[in-house]
């Protein structure tokens, strides 16, 4: 799938109340030229009930829900019933597509219990976590995506403990389709959500979002700082289907070795949410901590995918 | 004591409820947020479309035109243009 195959319509309207370089109106656009038209929402707080704009007037074009904090999976089992129900009745032709629409709060912390019962039930929606890791909406406090070192408004000298990862809390769910995305990537997110459109029973997918105020940087450097956190491996692209785990673009090129992991250094430097590790002195540290187990994980892939290669080779050789 | 009323003379009963509908400019022209204006180029421009599927409001349409009436001026497709096609310029507000 190439840009220019994207639908032109467009069912994020202009005009939103979104902050200037906001990721989460970016990635809604692309997941609505994916989703199409036959999609119900369900927007659980977070920045997108803000950016959705005040009554009377709504900047999503799709028939839309507003729900509480912890209730997304339940709300979508809600609708999933429903839905069957009306195409059991002969009201809809066709099952619409299940989207429920929730940021990192909405999950890693308030709503995980409801998408665990979700998940476990295999309801027949989509979840989809735009994580920009902390309560931004609120005034940037901590939440369980915050990663290690970085500041918010609670964790001044900087976050404590490492973050949690629900995208592999979802794979041991056993799930169908589990997928990570990122903005720097749209043919990548594209795809993944196409084809978690043709799946059927719970499929969640991750995106990651800068988020400008947030994270302290300049409203131009959103895609940049998206971009940087996949090359220098801070955050990885997979989707999971069938009990196997595939890497994608840009993680994808750095386990093949095609490209090099950028020093995390430089994508920590890009951020002013950590900037006490640079400034006045280098926290030299914490930034090996944090570059240690990147280093770790990659070399873990990497030494994996080149023995699969090496396995491949004794299968194909001709028996002697 | 009062006889429950037969199917058909029931009223119907309205409610109230919040329901927006939707429309575009939802907080009004947001282009009056814009400190710098992107200004494209189209001699340099090479249709990668970039910009267009960057673009966090939706203001540049596939055939590269900008809407300067809800553009926020973020500078993101400035930032991403490989062919560096688009720049940021001050904005001259007129009163």
């Amino acid at each position: 799938m190439r840009l220019r195959d994207f639908p032109e319509e467009e069912l994020f309207l202009q005009g939103s109340a979104a902050c200037q370089g906001c990721p989460g109106s970016a990635a809604l656009r692309v997941a609505f030229k994916a989703l199409g038209r036959e999609t119900i929402l369900c927007v659980i707080a977070s920045c997108t009930s803000v950016l959705q704009s005040p009554f009377p007037v709504s900047a999503l074009n799709l028939p839309t829900l507003n729900m509480a904090f912890a209730t997304g999976g339940a709300t979508a089992s809600g609708l999933t019933a429903a839905a069957d129900r009306l195409v059991a009745r002969g009201t809809f032709k066709e099952k619409p597509t299940i989207l429920v629409w929730a940021g990192d709060g909405g999950t890693y912390d308030i709503g995980i219990q409801a998408l665990s019962g979700a998940a476990e039930r295999n309801t027949d929606f989509i979840y989809v976590c735009y994580n920009n890791e902390a309560y931004s909406n609120t005034g940037t406090q901590r939440s369980g995506a915050t990663p290690y070192a970085a500041w918010t408004s609670n964790t001044t000298r900087g976050k404590d403990e490492w973050r949690k990862d629900v995208a592999q809390i979802m794979v041991a769910h056993g799930v169908p389709y589990v997928a990570t995305a990122s903005l720097a990537y749209p043919t990548d997110m594209y795809r993944k959500f196409a084809k978690a459109k043709e799946i059927k029973g719970t499929r969640y997918i991750e995106i990651q979002a800068p988020c400008p105020p947030g994270w302290k940087f300049p409203s131009a450097h959103t895609i940049k700082v998206a971009r940087m956190a996949v090359q220098s491996g801070m955050w990885m692209l997979y989707e999971h289907e069938g009990g196997k785990t595939t890497y994608t673009a840009g993680t994808q090129r750095i386990i093949q070795g095609q490209s090099k992991l950028l020093p995390v250094e430089e994508y920590l430097r890009a951020q002013g949410r950590f900037r006490h590790l640079f400034s006045p002195e280098k926290d030299e540290e914490r930034i090996g901590e944090i570059q240690g187990r990147i280093n770790h994980i990659f070399e873990t892939l990497q030494f994996t995918h080149k023995m699969k290669e090496h396995i491949m080779d004794i299968e194909l050789a001709p028996p002697r | 004591m009062p006889k429950r009323k037969k199917k058909d003379e029931e009223e119907e009963i309205g409610f109230v409820t919040t329901l927006s509908v939707p429309g575009e400019g939802s907080v009004g022209l947001t282009g009056s947020w814009r400190i710098f204006i992107p200004v494209l180029d189209e001699g340099k421009c090479n249709k990668c479309l970039l910009c267009w599927i960057y673009c966090p409001e939706a203001c540049i349409t596939k055939d590269i035109r900008i809407d300067y009436d809800y553009c926020k001026g973020c500078g993101i497709c400035a930032e991403e243009c490989p062919s560096k096609a688009i720049v940021m310029e001050k904005e001259e507000k007129k009163e």
